[in-house]
């Protein structure tokens, strides 16, 4: 899931002017499972806008990300003078291009995509590269995971299976050749992996995916 | 061909140092540093914005030491710099007269001075020896179009024999060989013992006659400085029993020293190891003694 | 200072009561209540009181002997967190916990100071 992370209070403050009527929009999708801008989350802002002198009102969409959802909260978005999106970047932008003329402020810092390792600890797994090869190195990205993005093995900071850059972190490619050798595939690490075809990935600006046969 | 390959070749072994570029535009640091060491090495390598941390360019340095009779390593590392750049610099460096090149990754951006910059590693260091072996013998880019003009260079890489995972640190410089590698320097060796049984993996896999190897050593000259180094430096493991002859010296800079010299004399016993790479960081002026200290001097040269 | 009260059947509430009964109170206004558990408290409970009052004192089972096990350790949790979310936001109020067992009110004196500290 994108994982994202409620912005510094004093920063979110700083977007209001005063006297304005706010809506703290709510994601229910990644966010909420992220625990940074559910239904939860959304309330707690809103309360805490209010304790500020804002008044505020909070509403949650099932997920920002896709128009048909954002433009069910119309009624609401209406009302009010400028909104606090909890929504990640995408339905920051998605919220932005349904309600053009409405003032939008994003509620969250978006970080990454990634998954809960355990309970309220979420970790990094996926770039979108745009070329999955995670299964030639035991499941472990090494473009993500890899502070280096390597493709040839560690590099020489590797110790006690931890990155140079973050010991708390894990090397990747100690979790790739731990893998292998469980799995008697060694081999796969002595081949030589050429110079990679970053074109996919984003040093092209924005993406897209198109499928033509459900474009009406 | 290079000074470096010819004495390498020649069966002789073989002394290099390294000099850190300034800070700044001061040529006459690298040109002091390099005058100190002549005669006293074989080559020296310059370093490419070690540590992230930003430093004259390695490539201008290069010059600045062959302009004062020095046979430079030029350093590059994938931190910094894409394909297109790197085939560039190579190119430029070829063209200037520089032979010997160390392909290396290159310390991550949040070690150094600009951690707010972006990294790059579009390419890694292996396809680096591989992009420029292909250039200097098949005559192409990376992309396949042929490239004009000749290309001399001796190619080297790096390799930690005590980062792990330690099984496969044979592997890498096997696949670094392959790539392109003809001469290795390894990280400083404090602990001769994974070193030897590093060296006994490389012998037995014929490394040793695919490559020049060349141990890396570092003089330390004082207790905290080898306690850094200990801690600190990832991929460096300092025995404790050498920590405890640095705190009970009672001259820490002398100790080290002989702590060096003791450990060229090992490391000139062992089957393989071609040379050995002195990194005596802010203290580039020891390497003349550690050098006469080995019974490393007077240096043949050229012939 | 107006402050809510809230005490959990077991341990917390009954504390509250005694406290109650004990006479004077240092708040201008205090309203107490009961719930079976603290660990029922969530975060937007604790914001939506602090929008009609000035500080909320929570009464429960200390940490390592709550009656349903994590009732207590969950709700301090959560406790820590809306106090850091009022500081980071300048908002002069708070909320404290006060961990006690049936007949102590103690702790819960001790808590009350802590509360009108923060005030002044």
């Amino acid at each position: 899931m994108i994982i994202a992370e409620r912005k510094p209070i004093k920063e979110i403050l700083s977007f209001l002017g005063p006297g304005e009527k706010i809506l703290v929009l709510g994601c229910g999708t990644c966010v909420t499972v992220c625990m940074s801008g559910g239904e939860k989350e959304a309330r707690e802002l809103s309360s805490l806008l209010r304790l500020k002198g804002w008044e505020t009102k909070d509403l949650t969409v099932e997920r920002q990300c896709e128009p048909e959802f954002n433009l069910r909260a119309r009624e609401e978005i209406a009302k009010v003078d400028a909104i606090v999106s909890l929504a990640c970047g995408v339905g920051v932008q998605a919220l932005a291009e349904c309600f053009p003329e409405k003032k939008i402020f994003p509620g969250l810092n978006t970080t990454f995509m990634g998954m809960p390792k355990e309970q309220g600890l979420w970790e990094e797994r996926c770039w979108g590269c745009g070329n999955c090869i995670v299964h030639l190195f035991g499941y472990v990205c090494p473009v993500t995971r890899c502070a280096k993005s390597l493709l040839n093995g560690p590099c020489g900071g590797s110790k006690n299976g931890k990155c140079e850059v973050k010991p708390d972190r894990d090397c990747a490619w100690q979790l790739i050749y731990d893998r292998l050798k469980k799995e008697n595939r060694l081999e796969v690490l002595y081949a030589l992996q050429p110079p990679r075809d970053w074109s996919t990935s984003r040093y092209g600006g924005q993406r897209k995916m198109i499928r033509e046969d459900v474009r009406l | 061909m290079s000074a470096l390959e010819e004495i390498l070749r020649r069966g002789e072994f073989v002394v290099t140092a390294e000099v850190g570029p300034p800070k700044g535009t001061n040529r006459e640091v690298i040109e002091k540093k390099c005058t100190g060491l002549q005669g006293f090495v074989d080559a020296v390598n310059i370093t490419d914005n070690q540590t992230a941390i930003v430093r004259l360019s390695s490539f201008a340095s290069c010059l600045i030491a062959k302009d004062k009779g020095i046979e430079p390593v030029m350093q590059m590392v994938c931190r910094d710099r894409n394909r297109i750049a790197l085939q560039s610099d190579f190119l430029g460096a070829c063209a200037w007269g520089v032979e010997n090149f160390l392909c290396l990754t290159g310390d991550h951006q949040s070690m150094g001075n600009h951690p707010q910059s972006k990294n790059v590693f579009d390419i890694d260091s292996i396809q680096l020896l591989q992009i420029f072996k292909n250039m200097r013998d098949e005559k192409v880019f990376q992309n396949g179009e042929p490239l004009k003009g000749e290309i001399k260079a001796f190619l080297g890489a790096g390799e930690n024999p005590f980062a792990d995972p330690l099984e496969f640190r044979v592997i890498r410089l096997a696949k670094k060989i392959s790539a392109g590698a003809q001469f290795i320097q390894t990280q400083a060796v404090f602990d001769l013992e994974i070193f030897s049984r590093f060296m006994e993996e490389v012998r037995k896999m014929g490394l040793d006659k695919k490559a020049f190897i060349l141990a890396g050593v570092i003089p330390v000259k004082s207790l905290s400085a080898l306690n850094y180094m200990k801690n600190e430096v990832p991929g460096l493991v300092v025995p404790d029993y050498l920590v405890e002859r640095m705190r009970e010296a009672k001259d820490p800079k002398e100790e080290g020293v002989k702590i060096c010299l003791e450990t060229i004399e090992q490391l000139k016993k062992i089957e393989g190891v071609r040379g050995v790479h002195i990194m005596a960081i802010s203290w580039e002026s020891i390497v003349p003694d550690i050098v006469r200290g080995a019974n490393l001097y007077p240096r043949s040269g050229r012939s | 200072m107006r402050v809510v009260a809230l005490g959990c059947d077991k341990s917390g509430y009954p504390a509250l009561l005694r406290w109650g009964e004990e006479g004077s109170l240092p708040f201008d206004e205090v309203k107490i209540f009961s719930l079976p558990c603290l660990g029922l408290v969530t975060e937007e409970v604790i914001f939506r009181i602090l929008e009609n009052s000035d500080a909320l004192l929570l009464a429960g089972c200390p940490l390592d002997s709550c009656h349903n096990q994590k009732g207590s350790q969950g709700v301090y949790l959560k406790v820590k967190r809306v106090n850091s979310l009022l500081q980071e936001a300048d908002i002069p109020k708070k909320v404290a916990i006060a961990f006690v067992t049936s007949g102590k009110v103690g702790e819960i004196e001790k808590v009350s100071e802590e509360l009108l500290g923060r005030e002044k």
